[in-house]
């Protein structure tokens, strides 16, 4: 039985690859639309779309992908602090 | 099933609302608008041939030196330094300084060092030998990124053998060194993406309570708030600042404070606000001033033609009515205005 995090990996690879032949653009569209909306300037998406192509190959590869994801998360779970009123926490290394 | 499947869904809109609330911040760094960019068709041995050849000529041709050495990127000027050496078995910045002299000699050797040298051989000149030169400590620590800082950390323990921490303490005192030594510390916040303003009302709060609200300054409450907090915060926390305080940052760090920290203050805010209009005014500042101070002025066009110059001349002009290249042409003759006008770039 697939745990959470298990699920929420092989999701992330199966999204990437559903648009792996296709640009990088229509995944955002669809995949993050919440996201592409809320930004006023559309120069900063561009450019956030060229950063992501770190190897300047001309295509985004999955680890370039999962990038934007971690950076999107770690700001979201700075918002998730504040919404959920907790201190700075973490999970403890054993 | 029908909560687990529930508590799922309102994750998943979590998420999407969140996502909703993020602006990004263009950048890791500030654009840059350099007046110096790698040349196209680059060939350093044929550059390396030329500059041989112009060292070799008789009464040395200053001329070609500057042509090839300021139309090219610092990484290019190293390939040349390296085909000079494999074709004439010389050092090429040896042999440089051999030929040149002077502030010809100044700029093209600055040029020869890449940024972070370049800035820990300012510092390291501004705090040898007796007595301190503060202005330039002060402009060149108040003004460099975190990142930045970090790189001539580095180098300066590289060249020097010695702590730019321990260096920068020996030399100044008081509350001057623990800015000075805050900044050092490079623990400036990154830019995040999120706008905290409760935070920026604490600060701003904070900063009103520290300073223009009481008898005497509460030093430390600055110091710490302007070198930890990230730049785009700090630009928030100074414009809500004026809904305390009935004079704005800049006013009230000349009535609070005086002398080497109020011109470290000043220096903070002036380039948290526009960095390259401050670099505009230092420019004016150093040119007006009789016996145009040349080392300010090639120090500021040397490190800057990588970075931001271009700027600098757009607030130049916008600010002081003539372009940069016509007031340096004005300031300034013989080969080093010819090397200082080649790197400034175009009369706009």
């Amino acid at each position: 039985m697939p745990s959470d995090l298990e699920r929420a990996m092989e999701t992330l690879i199966t999204v990437f690859h559903r648009y792996a032949s296709k640009e990088l653009k229509m995944l955002m569209e669809a995949e993050l639309a919440s996201f592409l909306k809320s930004q006023k300037d559309p120069a900063a998406i561009d450019k956030l779309m060229k950063d992501l192509d770190a190897n300047s190959d001309g295509e985004v590869n999955f680890e370039e992908f999962v990038s934007l994801v971690v950076g999107l998360s770690i700001a979201c779970e700075q918002i998730y602090k504040i919404h959920m009123k907790q201190g700075p926490g973490g999970v403890k290394k054993q | 099933i029908g909560v687990a499947a529930l508590h799922r869904k309102s994750r998943m809109a979590m998420i999407s609302e969140f996502l909703g609330q993020l602006t990004l911040q263009l950048g890791g760094g500030d654009p840059t608008y350099p007046t110096v960019v790698p040349e196209s068709n680059f060939d350093p041995d044929k550059d390396a041939a030329r500059i041989e050849t112009a060292i070799k000529t008789k009464g040395v041709d200053e001329q070609t030196i500057i042509d090839v050495l300021t139309k090219r990127t610092y990484n290019q000027r190293r390939e040349i330094a390296f085909a000079y050496e494999r074709r004439a078995k010389k050092d090429m910045i040896s042999a440089l300084k051999g030929a040149l002299s002077g502030s010809l000699e100044t700029v093209i050797l600055g040029l020869m060092k890449s940024t972070a040298q370049y800035d820990a051989s300012e510092i390291k000149a501004s705090i040898k030998g007796l007595g301190t030169d503060e202005e330039s400590l002060i402009e060149i620590l108040c003004s460099r990124s975190n990142a930045e800082l970090k790189e001539i950390k580095k180098v300066y323990k590289e060249l020097f053998k010695k702590d730019l921490e321990k260096d920068v303490a020996g030399d100044t005192s008081g509350d001057f060194a623990k800015l000075l030594l805050a900044l050092v510390e490079a623990k400036r916040d990154e830019p995040s993406s999120i706008i905290d303003y409760q935070k920026i009302d604490e600060d701003a709060r904070a900063l009103y309570d520290a300073g223009v609200k009481r008898k005497g300054t509460d030093v430390k409450c600055w110091i710490s708030i302007m070198s930890e907090r990230s730049v785009p915060h700090l630009q928030k926390v100074f414009e809500r600042y004026k809904s305390y305080s009935p004079y704005d940052m800049q006013e009230s760090i000349r009535k609070e404070v005086k002398g080497d920290l109020e011109k470290s203050f000043l220096t903070l805010v002036q380039c948290f606000e526009n960095k390259q209009l401050y670099f505009a005014n230092r420019l004016q500042d150093a040119m007006k001033s009789k016996g145009a101070k040349e080392k300010v002025l090639t120090r500021i066009i040397v490190s800057r033609c990588e970075v931001d110059l271009k700027k600098i001349r757009q607030e130049f002009k916008a600010h002081h009515g003539k372009s940069l290249y016509q007031t340096i042409a004005e300031h300034t003759k013989g080969d080093y205005q010819r090397a200082l006008l080649s790197l400034c770039g175009g009369d706009d």
